[in-house]
């Protein structure tokens, strides 16, 4: 077994308990979910939280496990093997988009109050950051937290926001001075029983359907200044910290979830008869599953290195852009690939094959868009022309 | 009160059984997954942990007899949230029929000593017997309570249970000490957490063998009282399949339902 070498037998008892949450809370439902444009997260994040799979790399003094990466790769796996890509992504938004800076940066108070309850599954969270018109460029958002007293009011809108409909906390970026640019921006969390915020849409997405996606509005929103993680002006920095931890997750996510695919694909060619014949059999299709196969074991092992890097303390903002940019791109090919190979049983809502086409094309924008990953890897290549 | 549970670990549930030409068995999964806490254990396991958060049981010690392998399944069974797990192993049990396993059961569960109530799965997916827990009832001389599908009440050296039998349910009343074996709709067996799961891995399982529980005789293959004449395994069904057509559902139906009749299957 390939995996062997980084997992112990403990992580692959945890992998089997993540494995039945997954074939038991998640998978039964996930044709409800889908239809309703939204799932029940407080009551599946509770499920999650009593398993332990909310805090594995968390601190214990806040309910978490106080384990090393390799237990939430572990997990990121196995829930990147859900029947959808939606509800994977919100647990992903809770337990590595929405929460590192705030476990990392945050302060004693600030976890007893929000990280313990993240790590519990009792709080839903989101992460605020792309608003209507600076989604890719993060320098240029708009929405503004304005000191006043002890108290920062905060006034804007964010859009695309992942759980925005049932969140009760937001790690909101925004900008606490006027500096232009990255500078003068903060990390907050943001109530959502505030008085002024509101969900003024939910979203119709092109797929990721069972997850709820929306824009909110602040008015006036009037927040404790308490709230805000690290220092201010510092919010740009730790947000560019925490998207490494979101990359990560999406990459690892998405090998399992493509191999979920192309297993599923092998079994309907070896099954489905055309000429006389298994489908598989034809060289084009076993050598076309191979070459998907090689690939997306690359990824796997490329995220695996970024795994270590982040273990070792390292900085791996190159490789975790390299490997999220390529899981997009191999996202796009296999769900095209294994699509056309289940020809009209692909095109048909019975079959699982059209969820995915749909969903797998949200790698290659949410999280940063693939030419925003190339853009990093372009610097720190130092192959960017001067400006 | 302390509960002890009777596990097994077993083949997986995709694992073919397979017998070569002198007889001898095996069971190989096909995808290599490994072996199993018996399925039909994780309910025992769950009333026992159960009976330990809601009726205030001390210890609920998971107990198995089997090689050095099976200490894998009572992790699972600590993971759970177990208390204690014990392991009973030694060479001359080997080949031990339910008679025997039994009488090894009880000689554990008398060592450990004041116990209330053992706890058992229905069977086990390899044997399928679902011999053992009356015959350790037997061995231990307690009441056997079996196909229990809920434990209603607990007090004053009392024990108040629902039993599944052929044409409904029956509440019954024993005093303690019993053996209790469970079906599955008792309860939803809970999955290891991850606290759980750490938990287990750093616990320590001791081992007993014959000469800890003063076990001489009765055991193994030699005095095993059942005879393996003929093993074999079970030829794949013949199936066929007919697709009934006609213009209409109803039309359809009357078919079919004449078709069972006409096969005698309804
Ligand atoms: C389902 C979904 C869920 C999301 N969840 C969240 C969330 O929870 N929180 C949150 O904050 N955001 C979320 N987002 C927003 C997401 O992060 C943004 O959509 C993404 O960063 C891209 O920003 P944009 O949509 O504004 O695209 P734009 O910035 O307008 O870019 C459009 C396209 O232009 C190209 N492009 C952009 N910049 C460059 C460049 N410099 N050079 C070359 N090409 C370029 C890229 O191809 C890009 O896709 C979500 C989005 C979706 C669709």
């Amino acid at each position: 077994m390939t995996n062997s070498l980084y997992f112990t037998e403990e992580h692959e008892m945890f992998r089997q308990t993540v494995r039945r949450f997954v074939e038991t809370e998640i998978n039964p439902h996930v044709e409800k979910w889908e239809e309703n444009r939204t799932f029940p997260a407080h009551d599946l994040f509770k499920k999650a939280g009593d398993l332990g799979l909310l805090g594995i790399t968390y601190p214990e003094e806040y309910g978490g496990m106080g384990l090393d990466y390799w237990y939430q790769v572990v997990m990121l796996e196995e829930v990147g093997r859900a029947d959808c890509a939606g509800v994977p992504m919100a647990l992903a938004v809770q337990t590595d988009m929405a929460t590192p800076a705030l476990a990392e940066y945050g302060t004693p108070a600030q976890k007893e109050k929000f990280l313990t309850p993240a790590i519990s599954g009792d709080a839903v969270f989101a992460i605020a950051v792309s608003e209507p018109d600076a989604g890719s460029d993060v320098a240029a958002i708009r929405t503004r937290a304005v000191a006043d007293g002890d108290d920062y009011i905060i006034n804007g809108s964010k859009m695309w926001i992942t759980s925005g409909t049932q969140a009760d906390y937001l790690t909101l970026l925004a900008r606490t001075s006027g500096e232009y640019g990255f500078k003068g921006m903060s990390l907050i969390i943001v109530p959502t029983d505030t008085p002024g915020f509101s969900v003024s849409r939910k979203l119709e997405k092109l797929g990721n359907h069972s997850s709820d996606t929306a824009i909110l509005t602040f008015e006036d929103v009037r927040v404790p200044q308490a709230n805000r993680i690290g220092a201010e002006g510092m919010g740009f920095i730790l947000q560019m910290r925490q998207f490494q931890k979101e990359r990560l997750a999406g990459a690892l996510m998405s090998v399992s979830g493509m191999e979920r695919i192309i297993r599923m694909t092998i079994d309907y060619t070896r099954q489905r008869q055309t000429f006389g014949k298994p489908l598989i059999d034809n060289q084009w299709i076993h050598f076309k599953i191979t070459e998907l196969l090689t690939e997306v074991e690359a990824l796997r092992q490329l995220a695996y290195h970024c795994t270590r890097m982040l273990v070792a303390g390292m900085d791996l903002t190159k490789e975790v852009s390299m490997a999220k940019l390529k899981a997009g791109r191999l996202a796009r090919e296999v769900a095209d690939t294994c699509l056309q190979f289940h020809g009209g049983m692909g095109y048909v809502e019975e079959y699982p094959m059209a969820r995915y086409f749909r969903d797998a094309r949200l790698l290659s924008i949410g999280g940063g868009a693939d030419e925003i990953m190339m853009g990093i890897i372009a610097k720190y290549e130092d192959i960017l022309p001067g400006r | 009160m302390k509960v002890v549970v009777c596990i097994k670990q077993t083949p997986s549930t995709t694992a073919v059984l397979t017998v070569d030409d002198s007889g001898h068995v095996s069971w190989d999964d096909p995808g290599g997954k490994p072996n199993i806490l018996n399925p039909w254990d994780e309910y025992s396991i769950e009333e026992g942990v159960r009976l330990k958060e809601n009726h205030g049981a001390s210890d609920v010690i998971a107990l198995t007899v089997g090689p050095d392998e099976s200490k894998n399944a009572l992790k699972t069974c600590l993971a759970m949230g177990c208390t204690q797990a014990e392991l009973v192993t030694d060479p001359s049990f080997e080949g031990s029929d339910t008679v025997g396993t039994a009488r090894i059961l009880a000689a554990a569960i008398n060592n450990i000593g004041d116990v209330d109530i053992a706890l058992f799965g229905k069977q086990a997916i390899d044997g399928d017997t679902g011999l053992t827990p009356v015959q350790t009832a037997r061995k231990l001389g307690w009441t056997p309570l079996t196909f229990v599908s809920a434990i209603k009440e607990i007090g004053d050296g009392q024990i108040t249970v629902e039993r599944l039998v052929d044409d409904g349910k029956e509440t019954v009343t024993a005093s303690l000490p019993v053996v209790i074996n469970v079906v599955k709709e008792i309860n939803e067996p809970r999955y290891p957490s991850l606290m759980g799961i750490r938990k287990a891995n750093r616990a320590n399982i001791p081992e007993l063998g014959a000469a800890d529980l003063s076990i001489d005789g009765g055991v193994g293959s030699a005095a095993s009282k059942v005879d393996w004449s003929h093993i074999y395994a079970i030829p794949p069904r013949e199936g066929s399949c007919e697709i009934i057509e006609a213009d209409s559902v109803e039309e359809q139906a009357r078919l079919l339902a004449d078709k069972l009749f006409e096969e005698k299957v309804i």
